[in-house]
Order: C-alpha cells, then sequence, then structure tokens
C-alpha cells in the first residue's frame, strides 16, 4: 500500500474543502449584523425614521397626484443597503391603497434619506383628514411608526363627457318629439359637484330662418353626482304646434357646467 | 366533390354580403364619439385679505383630462369686477394642464367685507359636428376679502456710505487741525 501517495491527495482535497467552505463562513458573518466576524458579535439595531413633506395636495382630475415625503432614516449600525422604507396612506383610519416601499436611500453612515411618493387618486374624497405611516426596517428590526399628518387633499372640479358628445335628433316636424339622445357624464375629481345644464337657441343653415324655441329641448338633471359617478343624461328634442319653421338643419349647443355642492 | 351551380353560388353569397353590409353599420353606429373632459384645481381660488389699494395673485390649473382630443377653452369672471385672469384663453393637449393666474386689484374705494365670484371655464367644439354639441364647463369659485387700507410702499433713499464716512472723518481731521491752531496760539 502506497501511503505516502494516499496523504498526499487526502491533503489536497483537505485543502481544497477548506478553501471551499472559508468564503461561505465570511458570508455569513458579514451579511448579518447578528453574526461574528473574527469572533465579535455586533448588536442588533433598530432603525429610527421621521419625514417631512408638503401639508397640500392637489387632486388632479381623472388621474393621480404625487406627494413627496422625504423621510430619514438613522440606524446605529449603519444605513446598509438592505434598509427600506415602508409608507402606508390613510384617510382617518381607511387605509388606501397598496404600501409604498423604497428600497434605496441616499446617504452615508448611520443616517440616509429615502424619496416616498405618495399616489393621491382622483377620487379619494378631498378633505384634511389624510396621513402617511412610515416605518423604516433592517433585516431585523422594524422602527416605530411616524405618522406624517395632517394632509389635505384639496378639492378640485371635473368633468368629463364620455359618450353622447354630439347628438342628432333626426328629421323633426311641428308637434313631433325626437327619440331621447343620451350623454353619459363623469364626476372626475375628488368631491360630489351639481350639474347645470343649458341649451343654446336653435340656430339655422337657413339664412333669415327663425330659430326654434330653445325651451323645446328637455333633459333630467342627474345632480348631485357622487365622486367618480357616471350618470347619462337623456335630452328630448319637441318642435311646438304652430310654428313654422324652414325646412333647414338646425344645430345648438349644450353645456353642462359642474360646481362645488 | 361537391359542384355548385352559378345559382347556388349566388345564393349563398348573398347572404353573406348581407352579413358584411350589416356589420358596417353596425360599427359605424357604435364608434365611440369624440369625449371630452375639463378639470381645475384647486376648486376654490382664495385670494386672502386685501387692503385697498392693494392687489395678489394666486394660480390654478384647467386639465384637458381627455386621451385624445386637444381641449380649447375660455375663462370669464363673474360677479368680481376687481378680479382678472390670465391667460383667458388657450389650448390643452391631451392629458396635460395649463396654469391661470388670478388677479384681484381692490379700489381706494373699496369697501370692507367678503366678497366672491366665479371663474367660468368653458369648452369649445374642437372636431365635432352634430345638430347638438355638448361642451363641458366649470364654475371655479374666487374669493377675497377687504380689510383696511394697503400700506404704502416706503420709499427708500439709498445713501452711499463710503462718501458718507469720507465726509465725517473730514470733519473730525478739520475740527482736530482747527484745535489744534488755537492751542498752539
Amino acid at each position: 500500500m502506497n501511503i505516502k501517495r494516499y496523504s498526499a491527495t487526502i491533503a489536497v482535497v483537505a485543502i481544497a474543502l477548506a478553501m471551499l467552505a472559508m468564503p461561505v463562513a465570511v458570508v455569513a458573518a458579514v451579511g448579518s449584523p447578528g453574526g461574528s466576524v473574527n469572533g465579535q458579535f455586533t448588536a442588533v439595531t433598530t432603525p429610527t425614521i421621521t419625514a417631512t413633506g408638503s401639508a397640500s395636495v392637489y387632486c388632479t382630475p381623472n388621474g393621480v397626484s404625487t406627494s413627496t415625503l422625504t423621510a430619514t432614516v438613522t440606524d446605529a449600525n449603519g444605513v446598509a443597503a438592505s434598509d427600506q422604507v415602508n409608507a402606508q396612506l390613510y384617510n382617518g383610519a381607511t387605509a388606501l391603497g397598496a404600501p409604498v416601499v423604497v428600497t434605496s436611500g441616499t446617504g452615508t453612515g448611520n443616517t440616509a434619506t429615502f424619496t416616498v411618493g405618495i399616489p393621491f387618486q382622483y377620487n379619494y374624497p378631498a378633505g384634511a383628514g389624510y396621513s402617511v405611516v412610515l416605518t423604516a426596517s433592517n433585516p431585523q428590526k422594524t422602527s416605530a411608526p411616524y405618522t406624517f399628518s395632517p394632509i389635505n387633499y384639496v378639492a378640485a372640479l371635473g368633468v368629463s363627457i364620455d359618450s353622447g358628445s354630439s347628438l342628432n335628433f333626426g328629421t323633426l316636424g311641428p308637434g313631433d318629439t325626437s327619440a331621447t339622445q343620451t350623454t353619459t357624464v363623469h364626476d372626475t375629481v375628488n368631491q360630489a359637484e351639481n350639474l347645470g345644464i343649458s341649451a343654446a337657441p336653435w340656430t339655422s343653415n337657413v339664412t333669415g330662418a327663425a330659430s326654434v324655441p330653445a325651451s323645446s329641448l328637455t333633459s333630467n338633471n342627474p345632480s348631485p353626482l357622487s365622486i367618480d359617478q357616471h350618470a347619462p343624461i337623456g335630452f328630448v328634442e319637441t318642435i311646438p304646434t304652430g310654428i313654422s319653421p324652414y325646412a333647414g338643419t338646425y344645430s345648438t349647443t349644450i353645456t353642462v357646467m359642474a360646481s362645488a355642492p | 366533390m361537391i359542384k355548385l351551380s352559378k345559382r347556388e353560388i349566388g345564393g349563398l353569397l348573398k347572404p353573406l354580403l348581407l352579413l358584411l353590409l350589416t356589420a358596417a353599420v353596425v360599427l359605424a353606429v357604435t364608434a365611440p364619439a369624440n369625449a371630452v373632459g375639463v378639470g381645475a384645481s384647486p376648486s376654490v381660488v382664495n385670494l386672502g385679505t386685501i387692503g385697498r389699494g392693494g392687489s395678489a395673485t394666486q394660480d390654478f390649473r384647467i386639465y384637458n383630462t381627455d386621451n385624445s382630443t386637444p381641449l380649447n377653452y375660455t375663462v370669464a369672471v363673474r360677479g368680481a369686477n376687481a378680479v382678472s385672469v390670465t391667460p383667458s384663453s388657450g389650448a390643452i393637449n391631451p392629458l396635460t394642464n395649463t396654469t391661470i393666474t388670478v388677479q384681484v386689484n381692490v379700489n381706494n374705494s373699496a369697501k370692507d367685507g367678503n366678497y366672491s365670484g366665479l371663474l367660468v371655464v368653458n369648452s369649445t367644439a374642437s372636431g365635432r359636428t352634430g345638430q347638438a354639441v355638448i361642451l363641458p364647463a366649470l364654475a371655479v369659485t374666487v374669493k377675497y376679502a377687504v380689510n383696511g387700507t394697503a400700506p404704502i410702499p416706503q420709499s427708500t433713499t439709498n445713501i452711499p456710505i463710503v462718501p458718507l464716512v469720507g465726509a465725517v472723518v473730514l470733519v473730525v481731521v478739520i475740527a482736530a487741525v482747527y484745535i489744534g491752531i488755537r492751542r498752539l496760539r
């Protein structure tokens, strides 16, 4: 038996295994704040967080407004790349939208700042009862929550004509009533709205023709429109009897005006 | 193998053509009309408290909430003679907004109190035809209060500090020389 030859092989294998195991041990020690490097344990720390930002947010009709908060995170062991900030928007006690998670901040040492964008949807109700609750966390610990409040979501106005923005009543004669033509309106902002519906007098393409009385055009009014409500408005045109409008094409404009309730 | 006569082929094509024509008519009827939408933020423009003879400005934004149609708008002031807007008309591309500046100039005879009016934002039909065109509009509230008289701006005169110091030094030197001469006598 060639002991010398085997012992050399065993020695080579042992050295190779040791070399493989060494980086794993180092990674395990460095990657964990609670682990050990050279036999010394680092303490597990709890980060702290504060935040600043604007106390008012303006609504983007039919869109999203972003309120930007600057969160300052402090961690005694250093704000490592693994630290992150979680933020949740509330209206009173009601959480709105998904939590916002920011995983990268700027800064060195024990303090870093994180830029946190909080989305406000157009259909969140206007008011001053909004707040954002933020926490910072490292792999072991999460900070005490920090509440940024109050935030006032400022009321806006907005209406869109989703369908039926051009209507045709067909061909009508004196005494005729048209079929109902429908327009669909949408409250596109963060508050309820009243609608004022008014029509200009019909005008004709026939020179010298008398206009058809505007009062012949009638509609319902779905006011007040609630936030995000889509509502139909039915228009009916009736040509009064006893008038003799010139034959021709008549046209008008109908204004749907939204105002605060 | 099935063989069809010309008559049979014609009989088959006829309903097919009718089906195609019907589909075309349905598409034409259900094609969406141009949507149009307008928004304003905030819904109340508060110019604050102004003294007689004073002025104030505040901005608000008009939004085109439609994703395809440009919005032509006008802004008119109702019920508040001291208020003006800039610009009072323009065009806004889809899904964008523009800033309107509201200004109030309170004249010297205005009485103390709260004032309000409306900023009427009208849209115009852009590229839409029909017997009746529907136009979205908004009534934005504008308000301000008048209290007292605006402070008169103080006119300030800048006195050049170097010539002033030089003049003082000169006076002191002259006085010292004068006193010195008198003592020598």
